[in-house]
């Protein structure tokens, strides 16, 4: 009941440290995954689409990296952005910037393993049917994007729903400084710690929440897509 | 004229196509015809340009490659109105939305017009895929069991336009086939594939009346053919 009553005042109240938790999550996850599938999707493609010496090899790592344990890039990104590393001069450790860094490490091998998956399975029907009528190579790509699309947004929604739900990489780089780099899980980690759990819980039922009307909007997005 | 010589194609060691030498004359019609995985289809991939051969060459017109026409077994049809399927096909002319209703007329899919591609069957996508075909001269078309989905009239009426197609456009026209009879209907000349191997060819009459190989003898067991 107390949790009920937490996540109420949680979800309807006016807590300012709250929302400013939840935006930068929001802040972290969106811009993660946008960069992520903007590197990953492009990458995934090629690598679908052609035939090349090594890309057997290249796919093995693709898919050892996709299942890159969080901690480990976090440990990556903090050795190199802090003060005795090759980018400490930039001084972005415990920062947004720091966590995004280290979630786009984390996201991209997954935009690109699963989109270079799926254009593999997808295209060399697509190719013979456009080779067959003639079809200039820009249009053979664009086409394939298009009906792959539905795909690609599945890509997408995988890549935010890493982001959001990250926790360890967030925590090393980001340092879960109040008012700076605490996010929602981060938070929860804290929560727990304390032995407040029904904060702890109130809160993951909170990310949730945002989880499930991000991924509406984003579905409501993707049904649009396929309308005609 | 396009001449194939010593064309060979392999998966995983073994042979799917193993052609001394053949010359397809120009504007001729030819039906490939053999049992499953016999090379057909290999060889029409292979002369479109969609399969790599391990050896061989290919000897035909300049400029003959980049204008071809080709219809796989399963055609793609784009998740886009039926219409801009067709439109999207006109690669050397201006987009004629009035020749794209023409062509679906001509297969008969003119009130698919804005049907959306993802959404027909099997037969309606060949129709579409062929009359694809149709919008642009292509001097050399290579058709993969074009009408393997379609209905009797379906297929009898894509018959008569390819026949109509391939005199208007002195097109010269290999297709493969299961069927003996449209083998017959269509071609002028008959190539039994066996193992990757060309087998016998010549005319209808011949082949199938009076077949020289054993390999031609053991196919056409099962079939009755008038």
């Amino acid at each position: 009941m107390e949790v009920l009553q937490e996540t109420i005042n949680l979800l309807f109240g006016s807590n300012p440290e709250l929302r400013q938790i939840i935006g930068v999550t929001l802040q972290m996850s969106v811009t993660s995954t946008l960069i992520s599938v903007g590197i990953g999707i492009p990458l995934g493609t090629l690598i679908g689409m052609y035939q090349f010496r090594g890309k057997g090899v290249l796919m093995r790592i693709i898919n050892t990296l996709m299942g890159l344990p969080p901690v480990v890039a976090g440990l990556l990104v903090f050795f190199l952005l802090s003060r005795s590393g090759p980018l400490g001069e930039y001084k972005l450790l415990y920062s947004v910037t720091a966590m995004v860094i280290a979630q786009v490490l984390l996201i991209t091998p997954i935009a690109t393993g699963l989109t270079a998956s799926m254009i593999s399975q997808r295209y060399p029907l697509l190719r013979e049917t456009a080779l067959g009528i003639g079809l200039p190579r820009r249009k053979q790509l664009l086409y394939t994007l298009y009906e792959c699309r539905s795909s690609l947004f599945s890509v997408l929604f995988t890549g935010f729903g890493r982001a959001i739900s990250e926790v360890g990489a967030a925590q090393i780089v980001g340092g879960n400084v109040q008012y700076k780099t605490r996010t929602m899980t981060t938070a929860i980690v804290l929560e727990t710690n304390k032995g407040n759990f029904d904060m702890a819980i109130a809160l993951g039922i909170v990310l949730l929440v945002i989880a499930f009307v991000i991924m509406c909007l984003g579905q409501y997005l993707k049904d649009k897509s396929e309308r005609p | 004229m396009i001449k194939i010589s010593q064309l060979r194609k392999s998966y995983n060691g073994r042979c799917v196509l193993n052609i001394e030498d053949f010359v397809f004359e120009p504007g001729g019609k030819y039906a490939l015809i053999g049992a499953n995985g016999s090379g057909k289809s290999t060889l029409l991939k292979i002369l479109a340009g969609t399969l790599a051969a391990d050896s061989g060459s290919i000897d035909c017109p300049s400029g003959l490659r980049e204008r071809l026409g080709y219809m796989p077994q399963k055609p793609y049809i784009y998740d886009f109105s039926v219409l801009k399927n067709i439109l999207i096909a006109f690669t050397h002319s201006q987009s004629d939305s009035a020749a794209a209703l023409r062509a679906l007329r001509r297969v008969g899919m003119e009130d698919f017009a804005a049907a959306r591609g993802s959404r027909l069957s099997g037969g309606e996508s060949q129709r579409v895929a062929f009359a694809r075909m149709l919008v642009e001269p292509h001097p050399l078309l290579l058709l993969d069991e074009p009408t393997s989905a379609m209905d009797l009239n379906a297929s009898d009426q894509v018959e008569q336009e390819l026949l109509d197609y391939c005199s208007e456009q002195t097109t010269t026209l290999i297709f493969a086939t299961h069927s003996l009879a449209q083998a017959q209907r269509v071609a002028d000349t008959l190539l039994l594939m066996d193992h990757g191997l060309l087998a016998e060819y010549g005319s209808a009459a011949e082949l199938i009346h009076h077949p020289q190989t054993q390999e031609a003898r053991d196919f056409l067991r099962n079939w009755k053919v008038d």
